[in-house]
């Protein structure tokens, strides 16, 4: 969870190993002929969007939230009415979705200026509570516990995205846009400062550092990223319901980046294969999947305090040092 | 209806106070959020309604029982959730709990498929009627034992050698250790004690209520809210904290709509941390840089 201090190029952020990864997910629908497990993709990659988020605000900045289901859920609910109820285009009710979002993270943030820790934690908490709530009982809007159905296929400039391959190319455009954007951002000036800001505030303000802005841009962005992922999710599912976005989600995409390591740029992708993956491939275990995750994850976090992947590559460093 | 509402939230405000008693005793041994505490209200009154309607145990020792395995649970998730992980960052341990909460809930819906179960009354049903309102024995019974718990909890840590050094390594871990305090066994013992506030909370509640799996995540919401009205670390604004979303949440329920009923408990923690976000009695920590 070290601050990187080095200086990375430009050349650095364009070419690096991701781009392997990237490539072969565009060869994948070559592949994979059964549409059950390119669903499955498609999911994974929206969890990846949404952990991404998580990972920006406790990677980068340092602040927890257990109430990001909330932004989830403006999104896809934003996405859902507009197309559903006045009709709008994709593109239209997406950026729709993502300034709603990013109005709400200001909101949250401003509380976040204040306070730190436990109590933030509830703050968020309770944030995602209450949309919970708001979904369930204010029933013009939402339509309640029943949710939204019929949500339109997403259609870009004129061409309708009907088959599961298209859906495929349209998510991992922006999951990979996303990617390079939490690249950049790492490594850009206003990441070097939120990172300074995860070390030691006090500090990071001495140095010039407006903590005020970066707080507040920080919550703005990840609950955007956050609101992309929800805009996504709905137009995959295609059918929304206020259960989808409990505590629970909250507390997924915190555990997805907990496993994969805080502030890690392959955190998200690692943990969503990881758990969201595999839960899609156990499902018919029932509760007996959630209780193996339990421990799973539990031991992941008392004896891989780093994630998974800094634990295997502290092993893979120890390994070559003997090996020299 | 007025005091039939005010009669009703000081009821479910004793729950709240006795179940966030608990949870306040375990933060304030470990400076960390315990997301267990919810679990082992849901654990007192499942275990209590497991021994007696399924083993057909006698009532008094199922729920003697009962409160005595959560107590032990609860000491169990301190050594195996929060002991090894004192040294990490807080919010790990706010996870570790989370999730070993989960595992235990999904435990219990493997045998009760998600179907509430009806717990097994163990006082007449016939109502008394004081001031024109009438009660159920029950209702009655969780007035006075939270009262019973309270002032013997108080008597506990202001006489006993043993509540002394508890509050002590409570307060000052460094300073009890070089006293000669076992910090290592008051810690585990006030995890013992805040486990058995939550059981007896559940024991007293279920009868009123039915039993399910999900009652300690939703019983979770309301102790957060009531530990930060009274400030975290304040088992006094604990108290007087339940018994305030008690009544205000019956009131509300009352007056305006039991719809919102649900949303007091957020909104209250949202504008005490905007406001004050030491809650009515909690110290301010000040930080050193």
């Amino acid at each position: 969870m070290t601050t990187e201090t080095r200086r990375v190029t430009r050349g650095e952020l364009i070419f690096d190993k991701s781009n392997i990864l990237i490539l072969l997910l565009l060869l994948l629908p070559i592949f994979i002929k059964n549409f059950y497990y390119l669903q499955i993709f498609d999911i994974i990659g929206i969890y990846i969007i949404f952990s991404m988020s998580i990972n920006i605000l406790s990677g980068f900045l340092g602040q927890i939230s257990f109430g990001h289901a909330g932004f989830w859920a403006i999104g896809a609910y934003t996405s859902a009415l507009l197309s559903t109820k006045l009709h709008f285009p994709f593109a239209l009710d997406l950026i729709s979705a993502l300034i709603l979002a990013g109005i709400f993270g200001f909101l949250l943030g401003l509380p976040a200026l204040r306070i730190k820790g436990h109590y933030l934690a509830l703050a968020t908490l309770s944030f995602g509570l209450i949309i919970h709530l708001i979904l369930l009982k204010w029933m013009g809007l939402t339509n309640g516990p029943n949710g939204i159905n019929d949500i339109p296929k997403v259609s870009l400039a004129g061409i309708e995205i009907d088959t599961e391959v298209k859906f495929y190319y349209v998510l991992w455009f922006f999951l990979i846009a996303s990617h390079v954007f939490c690249k950049h951002l790492k490594f850009s000036r206003i990441g070097y400062a939120m990172q300074s800001v995860k070390e030691d505030e006090v500090a990071s303000s001495m140095v010039g550092i407006n903590i005020t802005k970066i707080k507040l841009l920080g919550f703005m962005i990840s609950a955007m990223v956050a609101g992309l992922s929800g805009s996504l999710f709905a137009h995959f599912m295609g059918f929304i319901c206020p259960d989808l976005f409990s505590l629970d989600a909250s507390i997924v995409v915190v555990m997805i980046v907990v496993l994969g390591g805080f502030g890690n740029l392959s955190a998200p992708w690692l943990g969503s294969i990881l758990i969201v993956g595999s839960s899609e491939y156990f499902r018919f275990l029932g509760h007996y999947r959630e209780i193996a995750y339990g421990i799973i994850i539990l031991i992941a976090l008392i004896f891989m305090p780093q994630g998974i992947w800094g634990a295997f590559s502290a092993i893979i460093k120890k390994v070559i040092a003997r090996l020299r | 209806m007025l005091i039939t509402l005010l009669s009703n939230g000081i009821i479910i405000g004793s729950i709240y106070a006795l179940v966030t008693l608990g949870f306040v005793l375990a933060f304030r041994s470990i400076d960390a959020f315990n997301f267990f505490h919810g679990e082992l209200y849901m654990l007192g009154a499942f275990l209590g309604f497991a021994f007696n309607s399924l083993l057909k145990f006698p009532m008094i020792l199922s729920l003697l029982l009962a409160i005595l395995i959560t107590g032990l649970v609860g000491i169990m998730v301190e050594r195996i959730a929060i002991r090894p992980l004192l040294s990490a960052p807080r919010f790990q341990i706010i996870f570790a709990t989370a999730t070993l909460g989960l595992i235990i809930r999904h435990s219990i819906l493997l045998y009760t498929k998600a179907e509430a179960k009806l717990f097994p009354q163990y006082l007449p049903a016939t109502p008394l009627k004081i001031l024109n309102v009438q009660y159920k024995p029950q209702q009655l019974l969780i007035i006075a034992m939270t009262i019973i718990l309270i002032i013997s909890l108080y008597a506990f840590f202001g006489k006993t050698k043993l509540g002394k050094a508890m509050r002590a390594s409570a307060s000052n871990i460094r300073a009890a250790v070089l006293m000669g305090v076992n910090v290592d066994l008051t810690q585990m013992l006030t995890f013992g004690i805040a486990s058995v506030l939550g059981a007896a909370a559940g024991i007293l509640a279920a009868p009123l209520f039915i039993v399910d799996a999900n009652m300690g995540q939703f019983m979770i919401t309301k102790i957060f809210c009531v530990a930060v009205l009274g400030g975290l670390n304040s088992t006094t604004g604990a108290i007087i904290a339940g018994y305030l979303l008690g009544i205000t949440e019956n009131l509300v329920g009352g007056y305006i709509s039991t719809d919102y009923q649900d949303a007091i408990a957020f909104i209250i923690i949202i504008l005490v941390l905007i406001v004050r976000p030491t809650g009515i009695m909690g110290k301010k920590v000040l930080v050193k840089v």
